[in-house]
């Protein structure tokens, strides 16, 4: 076990410095926001290493900070090169996600809802993302983003009960594991609406 | 060390050199590189028992992909 | 004349992110000089330990359903509860831990499991933090995405 977590510790800083010195060369920002999405996985092998259970605890909130970080950024970079009246060039046209019938979306959902919390908030966005690119959208983004703001504040309030009132920890958990349920869905359909047609 | 943590690991260290210098240095490569280092720490996760961090992590790569997409195509598109 | 040239780069912020890497870097080298000398203390973090025979499968960590669990925790005094997050079942898990040997995992990942307990009983308000962040960059998104919609 120890000569796993050292081998690993040193591969996983060698490809740390690979990594930062292409960063270095670059000078184009798209190729850095693909590098930033290549260190952080390298993040992700470090906690791996750990193989405890205190590793997954860190790494389920990690992919959901990465996923909602990327997504700023590229709306940030889209915004500072003046990019989003382009027209998309279908380059890569995946096939997937244009025929993906919504049968896929729903079994997506529903095992996210039995899932609930972290795993199951990404599992259930993945199928309203599948829905939402095949069947085109309506935007409610107030509604979305009013949903998302209510869950997080019930996450918080949950937090701090099990902190102040630790008695009543069944109470917090289940609240907690509603709210961050419907908060990581709602981020992540947002996701799914951002390719649609009507928004080129 | 079982063979899945050996795997995993030469993955990573394979897909870092082949992410930080892609061949043709475009977008499309580096983004399919990118993959491999990730399915590294996929196996890497599968020799530790990580279960629920890789049906998530599995998860989460499909919409960063999905994401890098949708820019990519701006930036190559037509203005 | 040094300090001069050094500031002269560090207030171009097109220069940014290249320090930022050779920080990183320097860090980094820094951290592998270390390794040698670092001990794994596995023992210590919610250690591991794997029934291939249970329901649970790799998530069962002793204990009885609806009671409580030992749990080894670096700081157990924080936690008075510590161990009855990690040993509840919901109903529904409870009936498909009964029901199959292979759904271990969906069943962990339900409210209430080791992850859960790790999370809010463990880290504390580290949790804020990050969902803070996360709250954040889903602002910065939706409010990008919006503009763009009314013009």
């Amino acid at each position: 076990m120890i000569d796993t977590f050292h081998t690993g510790m040193i591969a996983a800083s060698l490809c740390i410095i690979i990594a930062f010195f292409s960063f270095l060369k670059e000078t184009d920002d798209l190729h850095r926001l693909l590098l930033t999405d290549l260190a952080s996985v390298m993040a992700l092998f470090l906690i791996a290493l750990v193989g405890t259970d205190l590793a997954e605890a860190l790494i389920l909130p990690g992919l959901v900070v990465t996923i909602s970080k990327l997504m700023a950024l590229a709306e940030i970079y889209l915004v500072k090169e003046g990019l989003q009246k382009n027209s998309p060039s279908r380059i890569l046209d995946i096939e997937v996600l244009q025929s993906a019938p919504a049968i896929l979306a729903s079994i997506l959902v529903i095992y996210g809802i039995i899932l609930s919390g972290f795993s199951g908030g990404a599992v259930a966005g993945l199928g309203v993302i599948f829905y939402l690119v095949c069947k085109g959208h309506q935007e409610r983004f107030e509604l979305i983003e009013t949903v998302s703001g209510y869950a997080w504040v019930a996450w918080i309030a949950a937090f701090f009960i099990i902190l102040i009132f630790p008695s009543q920890w069944f109470l917090a958990v289940m609240i907690a594991g509603g709210a961050i349920l419907i908060k990581v869905t709602a981020k992540l359909s947002l996701i799914g609406t951002m390719r649609g047609e009507s928004d080129v | 060390m079982n063979a899945e943590f050996i795997i995993g690991f030469g993955l990573i260290i394979l897909g870092t050199v082949a992410t930080a210098w892609p061949s043709p240095k475009d977008y499309i490569t580096r983004l399919i590189n990118l993959e491999l280092p990730a399915f590294g720490i996929l196996l890497v996760m599968l020799s530790f028992d990580e279960t629920i961090a890789l049906l998530t992590f599995i998860a989460v790569t499909a919409i960063s992909t999905f994401l890098f997409v949708r820019v990519i195509e701006k930036k190559e598109g037509i203005p | 004349m040094i300090i001069r040239k050094l500031s002269g780069i560090l207030s171009n912020f097109t220069n940014l992110s290249r320090v930022y890497g050779v920080l990183v870097i320097i860090v980094i080298l820094a951290g592998m000089v270390s390794i040698p000398s670092l001990d794994y203390h596995g023992d210590r973090l919610y250690p591991k330990f794997i029934d291939r025979d249970s329901p649970l499968d790799p998530y069962d960590r002793g204990g009885i359903p609806f009671g409580t669990t030992t749990v080894a925790a670096e700081y157990p005094e924080n936690s008075p509860y510590l161990g009855y997050i990690t040993a509840y079942l919901t109903p529904l898990s409870f009936a498909l831990a009964g029901a199959t040997q292979h759904m271990g995992t969906t069943i962990v990942a339900h409210p209430g499991g080791i992850i859960d307990e790790i999370l809010y009983a463990t880290r504390g308000l580290d949790t804020v933090v990050e969902t803070t962040i996360l709250f954040v960059g889903f602002a910065v998104a939706a409010y990008l995405f919006r503009r763009r919609e009314n013009e």
